[in-house]
């Protein structure tokens, strides 16, 4: 990957350390807080807790929880997929689901990066999308999708409806975890976390006509999240 | 649009007095705003410690604000993005207008973003033969009726449905005026922008300096299509807004969501660093972050630094009782609120807001609402300070009556005769007891009783007498 331009830093820097009565100081500084009360937030909830927790705030947020074993995975998403009478349905591929496609009379395609203008053209189409999050909160009922290679950033976007598989290996407390994860990748200089990362709780919605929720806004209007026990 | 709006400061107070659809829209959703942050606030539990670390976060970046934004810089640039520093507006404008015309863009789209109001970048891409959509549903009605945003979170607060009905009627609309079916117009609409735009632009909640990222707190979504779907993506960012790492960056986006709408999450929250990865095929494949210092730098070092600790989640607004009268168009500033009354003046001068520290009642619901511990009141009081020891610009009859006040009181003669005289020399203005012309900055909003004929010393003789 080509470095993109930086442009009149050095100057701009040299104003902010005037203004603080110092030179310019690029050393690290050392982060040092007196508090940290994010650790304490569901510290001692059991994996029951966790997953009474998520089902909670899922209601509160208009999204709907499914929960099956892996067995039942396809059957769960095609009685999903008829529920919604969806035409076309787009999905993502993922190594934690060796295979999987349910078998529904609707059109059925996969994101291929392969076939990049294809598949954008198909997420634009789509009328559900079907993604596999990489992490989920208890605390906010949210997943947590990152951008990588053969992952898609508009699949859980623009299709009206949005079907989010989680393992249930991947459910923390809160975002406190994933951040940290997160940061681990960065802090050595490494830069390895993704591109893109989407923290996704529920539907997409708008309170900006007299305070009325509107469900459903630019984003999908409706969002199924299927738990998977033993993935 | 830029940070100013028009006329003048006792106009603008008095339209908003004079607006009841406005005055209940804006009661109501302080209301219910300040009651859902308030319960979010209970559910998280030990939410002092999570101002006091939140606090101590804002500080640390502000401390070592040049080495974050170095980092941030180089770390963005690692991963394919462009970074440009404007010191101005104009600096910011000329370089995305000459990002988008090496683009050959004509179609824009935005997510919402307050200092590219600030900046008025929208008139200056329009001048470049571009046209620029604001996609936040709320952004999006203004920018159809050419009105400018009344608070930071909800900007179309001052707007009823049935004006929402109106504007998008004008718009081609033909629906009726319930929020659900004009929100799924607003969808349909907003798509086919979206889907044509060559060039995205957004604001930025916070940086990642250690990721190279840029973070969005939305509900809509819209902040996702502007930086999934275009080629090319152009974040603005105010220079303080950044944060060390995701540890730092998720304990801020908590306060944020909590405390503006008293959601645990909002229904996104979005971070991108750079250009799409390599192997990937959605997201931006040329990216461009602009960081705007626009008088910020001349905050720091001075008594008003904690102002800089802002995270825009608009909780002192949603507290204060001079907003809840005179809604935010009175500001006249895109910042309104308490925060809009410490930062407005401080961004763009005293000249032109030299009212606006003083439209506060001092009773201190700001400070306590604010999730990173900005002493709002108190800096609202150093400026009253500044405007009159500094600056000289306490209005002209205040001074004059400041320095009879000051004659006066200090001759006990002088005292006694104004102390008759008083009850008297307001006699023309009164009805019943109450001072009605003559003051309508106080009289409008509050009773003044006409001075007693008794006066104190009367009083006090009387008293002394009867013991």
């Amino acid at each position: 990957m080509n470095p993109g331009t930086i442009t009149n830093r050095e100057d701009f820097l040299k104003r902010i350390a005037n203004q603080l009565g110092r030179d310019v100081d690029l050393t690290p500084p050392k982060r040092v807080y007196k508090h940290r009360p994010q650790d304490d937030v569901l510290k001692d909830a059991s994996d029951e807790e966790l997953l009474e927790t998520f089902r909670m705030v899922a209601t509160r947020i208009h999204t709907d929880v499914i929960e099956c074993e892996s067995t039942h995975l396809d059957e769960t998403l095609r009685l999903l997929i008829e529920q919604y009478g969806g035409q076309a349905i787009i999905a993502e591929h993922d190594a934690r689901i060796k295979s999987w496609a349910p078998k529904t009379s609707a059109s059925f395609d996969w994101w291929d990066a392969t076939r990049p203008d294809e598949s954008r053209a198909l997420a634009v189409k789509a009328d559900i999308g079907i993604t596999i999050a990489d992490a989920a909160f208890a605390e906010s009922a949210t997943i947590v999708q990152y951008a990588k290679p053969g992952k898609s950033r508009t699949i859980s976007l623009l299709p009206h409806d949005h079907i989010a598989i989680i393992p249930k290996s991947v459910l923390v407390p809160r975002m406190t975890q994933t951040a940290k994860q997160l940061s681990a990748l960065d802090q050595d200089g490494d830069l390895a976390s993704p591109h893109g990362v989407n923290f996704i709780s529920g539907p997409s919605n708008s309170a900006d006509i007299e305070m009325n929720l509107i469900v459903g806004v630019h984003g999908p209007v409706r969002v199924a999240y299927v738990l998977v026990h033993d993935l | 649009m830029g940070i100013r709006l028009d006329e003048k400061f006792q106009t603008r107070r008095k339209d908003g007095i004079d607006n009841p659809f406005m005055r209940e829209a804006v009661s109501s959703a302080q209301d219910r705003l300040r009651g859902v942050r308030l319960y979010a606030a209970e559910e998280l539990g030990d939410w002092e410690a999570f101002r006091d670390h939140s606090e101590e976060i804002r500080q640390h970046v502000l401390e070592h604000l040049d080495y974050y934004l170095y980092q941030l810089s180089e770390n963005i640039s690692k991963r394919g993005g462009h970074v440009f520093f404007a010191e101005t507006p104009e600096e910011a404008n000329r370089y995305i207008r000459e990002v988008v015309r090496s683009k050959d863009a004509k179609h824009i789209v935005k997510a919402k973003s307050m200092v590219t109001e600030e900046i008025g970048l929208n008139e200056a891409l329009k001048e470049e033969g571009c046209t620029v959509v604001e996609s936040d549903l709320g952004e999006w009605i203004l920018q159809l009726d050419n009105d400018p945003p009344s608070h930071i979170i909800a900007p179309a607060l001052h707007k009823d449905r049935n004006a929402v009905h109106k504007t998008f009627t004008a718009n081609g609309y033909e629906g009726t005026n319930d929020p659900t079916e004009l929100g799924r117009y607003a969808r349909r609409e907003l798509r086919k922008d979206f889907l044509k735009a060559e060039v995205g632009i957004t604001g930025c909640n916070f940086a990642i300096a250690e990721s190279g990222a840029v973070g969005l707190v939305t509900n809509e979504g819209n902040g996702r299509m502007v930086t999934s779907l275009p080629d090319t993506v152009i974040s603005v960012m105010g220079m303080e807004r950044l944060v060390p790492s995701y540890e730092e960056f998720e304990v801020l986006v908590n306060m944020l969501c909590r405390s503006a709408v008293g959601q645990r999450l909002t229904s996104y929250i979005t971070t991108f660093a750079g250009t799409r990865a390599v192997g990937e095929i959605d997201g931006p494949e040329e990216f461009h972050l602009v960081i705007v210092d626009n008088k910020r730098s001349g905050i720091l070092g001075t008594q008003f630094q904690s102002v800089l600790q802002c995270i825009r989640c608009a909780s002192c607004i949603n507290v204060c009782p001079v907003y809840r009268h005179i809604g935010g168009h009175a500001y006249g500033s895109i910042y309104s609120g308490p925060i809009g009354a410490v930062l407005a003046p401080l961004l763009d001068g005293y000249e032109n807001y030299k009212e606006l520290p003083y439209a506060s009642s001092l009773c201190g619901a700001c400070t306590e609402a604010c999730p990173v511990k900005i002493p709002l009141h108190e800096l609202l009081i150093e400026h009253r300070r500044v405007i009159v020891e500094e600056k000289k610009q306490s209005p002209f009859v205040e001074r004059i009556a400041m320095k009879g006040f000051a004659v006066t009181s200090s001759s006990p003669l002088l005292f006694g005769a104004a102390e008759q005289m008083a009850p008297f020399a307001t006699s023309p203005f009164t009805n019943a007891g109450q001072i009605e012309k003559g003051l309508p900055a106080w009289t409008d909003s509050k009773d003044l009783p006409q001075p007693s004929k008794q006066t104190v010393r009367d009083w006090f003789k009387k008293r002394g007498n009867a013991e």
